[in-house]
């Protein structure tokens, strides 16, 4: 019908070619090497030599990690569509890798606040998986605000050092380079610091989360260079941040489709009172639940990573928009997909679990 | 993927806001359930109506983004929009993909001038959810169908010229395929509409009954038979609708003149519910352009109507006394429980999602 009107549709819910191209290019290279079953494997492990060979892999068969960085430093110059299709891909396997933290955080970050010469310095780095990488934004980083920054940074003889503990850093123990916001004189800046210098103390911990490494930094007198643009950057974090939860949000809903997967293929196949499941109405509508909390979230990120390049003024709304829904999506679909697997989604031996675990720790991340 | 508006929305938006305004000046609808006459005459003269249409057939050939911002500033103001909405989103659109040249030449200009109204004559005493337990029939006698039967919850009855009738016609095919849509004038003898009161003390709701009332074969629209996914076709317009996020939009405006903003879990009540607009803007959006796999117009109606009643629950927190007290807000509270019954019922789109989006067995 509406194909009558002749004009070009502004608004468009299809994937471009080269959209498709990026999902697919992400599902094909995570199938092929990084399913649910080995994050399963390595995870809870503090450091995973496997996870560092994967990094290197995505970098040298698919392109992965540069997907959203620019051309003019080695990336390929895709937008954040392109990066939340990959994190949806990655957060239906829940990947283990230095990738959500480089990529999503780091990469972000430097692209959002960095000055011309860290953006040089790093960002080429990222994209060909030279470095592993994170962002420390504070206690939590859940929230982001000027006033909750508890790492402050001083300057002395035209040397900064940096002071105060950030309490859930991902991939904090293992970053070579920790990109830290810190307070200073008059706002926020972006600073770098060598995860493995003195003065840095890196706690891995143990939480509800096996699949993803969190650590807690402790700054004391750590040697830092500020890599942030200009004077204040608060605004300019404050995007970075609203970035990150664009990547969250992504992964997150990723993590609700696989739920849903899950549940759908269990209730189809899962037989009882001679029939299957799927063929109750209760079962149904729990089902047909997670399917509306996944496709509101869907709209929600989508939307937010498209503002990102194309209406910057609504990133950091749109950004926690999609994360709160998100969240929602993920937090149900893992509950309700428990509950469609009864005592089998229970164990430890399947793989339920894992995402109501997630559905706990990234409302933090 | 894009979301960017085409140049020009934004004065569109405000002006339709503006004139919505303008006309629900006189009364306080917080439920968006008035209509006027002249108000669609109006609609008609600014060209708000049959606004996608193509020029050839009367319409306007203007962009779907165009017409879904006029009709969600026009509602979401509360403009008197009930007597020409339904025409404007489903018949149209229905006699335009089905209906023969005569019938497009004939009925869509006046839906387009503002001047027509007509009802949908679908549900059934005994054919509520379940389409196919139709008993509504036209038999076929000459060159005439003699329709019997009784049709409820028909909505603006009372004031339509037209009914949108959906009887069984095809005695000897089974369920699905027995039923044809058919074109009857009200004022046809025979015809006999009474008024039902429902609980948000509406008068619009009707019971139309049909004793031997004679319609030439050619009030026929598409195929004979052909009714179920004809019928389908249009309740995806209806379904995925703008109108199913935003006809309380004032109550909840309302409401948040109201509330005590220092109270934080208020504030993030409306951010909540704020953000769930914004989420079902999109996906009504996208109902709307058909830019969405199969069923998706279950999604939007079921994720929109349950918002509003989210809106419904919040305002009545918020107003306290006030909400019971005979008023605006009062009744916008007793129409709400029809949001997740018109147009398919939050239970029955569940299934839809369940069987035809995720392909769980019946």
């Amino acid at each position: 019908l509406f194909k009558s009107w002749n004009g070009c549709a502004d608004v468009d819910f299809e994937l471009t070619a080269e959209e498709s191209l990026v999902r697919s290019t992400a599902r094909d290279f995570l199938g092929s090497h990084a399913d649910l079953p080995r994050t399963r494997r390595i995870m809870g492990c503090v450091d995973e030599p496997e996870d560092l060979a994967l990094w290197r892999e995505m970098a040298s068969r698919a392109e992965l990690p540069g997907i959203a960085i620019p051309e003019a430093f080695g990336g390929g110059g895709g937008t954040l569509v392109h990066l939340a299709l990959v994190f949806e891909e990655m957060g239906r396997v829940l990947l283990r890798s230095p990738y959500y933290a480089t990529v999503g955080l780091a990469g972000q970050a430097l692209l959002a606040a960095g000055s011309d010469e860290a953006q040089v310095g790093f960002l080429p780095q990222v994209a060909r998986s030279g470095i592993r990488a994170t962002v420390a934004f504070g206690e939590t980083a859940g929230g982001f605000s000027r006033d909750s920054v508890p790492v402050f940074a001083a300057c002395e003889r035209g040397s900064w050092t940096l002071g105060g503990v950030c309490g859930l850093v991902v991939d904090g123990n293992r970053a070579d380079l920790v990109l830290v916001v810190a307070r200073v004189e008059g706002g926020l800046g972006l600073f770098a610091v060598n995860g493995a210098m003195p003065g840095v103390a890196r706690y891995p911990l143990d939480t509800i989360d096996p699949a993803r490494q969190l650590s807690r930094l402790e700054f004391d007198g750590a040697p830092t260079v500020m890599v942030s643009a200009g004077g204040d950057a608060t605004a300019r974090l404050e995007s970075a941040f609203a970035l990150a939860q664009v990547a969250s949000a992504a992964e997150q809903l990723g993590a609700a489709e696989a739920c849903l997967g899950m549940s759908v293929r269990h209730a189809k196949t899962r037989t009882q009172f001679g029939r299957p499941i799927a063929t109750f109405q209760a079962v149904k509508h729990k089902c047909a639940d997670m399917l509306l909390d996944i496709e509101a979230a869907r709209m929600a990120v989508y939307y937010a990573a498209w503002a990102a390049a194309a209406a910057p003024g609504e990133l950091v709304q749109a950004a926690r928009e999609a994360r709160a829904a998100a969240a929602v999506a993920l937090s149900r679909a893992a509950a309700r997909n428990i509950q469609i697997h009864g005592g089998i989604g229970y164990t430890w031996e399947h793989d339920a679990h894992l995402f109501f675990r997630r559905s706990k720790a990234a409302k933090f991340l | 993927m894009e979301f960017s508006w085409p140049d020009g929305i934004d004065a569109l938006r405000s002006e339709a806001a503006e004139v919505g305004r303008r006309a629900a000046s006189e009364y306080v609808d917080y439920a968006g359930v008035e209509c006027s006459r002249e108000f669609s005459l109006e609609l008609g003269r600014r060209g708000w109506l049959g606004m996608t249409w193509p020029v050839e057939a009367g319409g306007h050939g203007r962009s779907p983004l165009e017409r879904f911002v006029v009709a969600e500033a026009l509602i979401a103001a509360g403009a008197p929009m009930g007597r020409t909405y339904i025409s404007d989103r489903q018949i149209g659109p229905a006699l335009l993909r089905f209906g023969s040249l005569e019938q497009q030449q004939r009925f869509l200009p006046p839906i387009v001038s503002g001047e027509a109204c007509w009802c949908i004559g679908l549900s059934e005493s005994e054919a509520g959810s379940d389409v196919s337990s139709i008993r509504t029939s036209g038999r076929l006698e000459g060159n005439h169908y003699v329709v019997s039967g009784r049709k409820i919850w028909t909505s603006f009855a009372s004031e339509a010229e037209y009914i949108y009738l959906i009887a069984k016609t095809e005695h000897d095919t089974p369920a699905h395929g027995s039923l044809s849509e058919l074109i009857v004038p009200l004022d046809s003898p025979g015809v006999t509409v009474s008024r039902i009161r429902d609980m948000g003390s509406g008068e619009r709701f009707c019971e139309v009954s049909f004793e031997e009332v004679r319609v030439p074969v050619d009030a026929i629209v598409g195929k004979p038979g052909g009714a179920f996914r004809q019928v389908m076709r249009q309740l995806e317009h209806e379904r995925g609708s703008i109108d199913r996020l935003v006809t309380n939009r004032r109550l909840f405006l309302a409401a948040c003149d109201a509330a005590d903003l220092a109270d934080a879990s208020v504030r993030n009540e409306i951010a909540e519910l704020e953000a769930a607009y914004k989420t079902g803007r999109l996906l009504a959006l996208r109902s709307m352009l058909e830019n969405a796999p199969q069923g998706y117009s279950a999604v939007t109606k079921v994720y929109c109507s349950e918002l509003q009643q989210r809106v419904a629950d919040f305002a009545e927190g918020i107003f306290g006394v006030e909400a019971v007290i005979d008023g605006p807000v009062s009744r916008a509270l007793c129409v709400a429980p029809s949001y997740s019954i018109q147009g398919g019922t939050s239970e029955v789109l569940r299934n839809v999602i369940a069987e035809r989006m995720l392909g769980l067995p019946r």
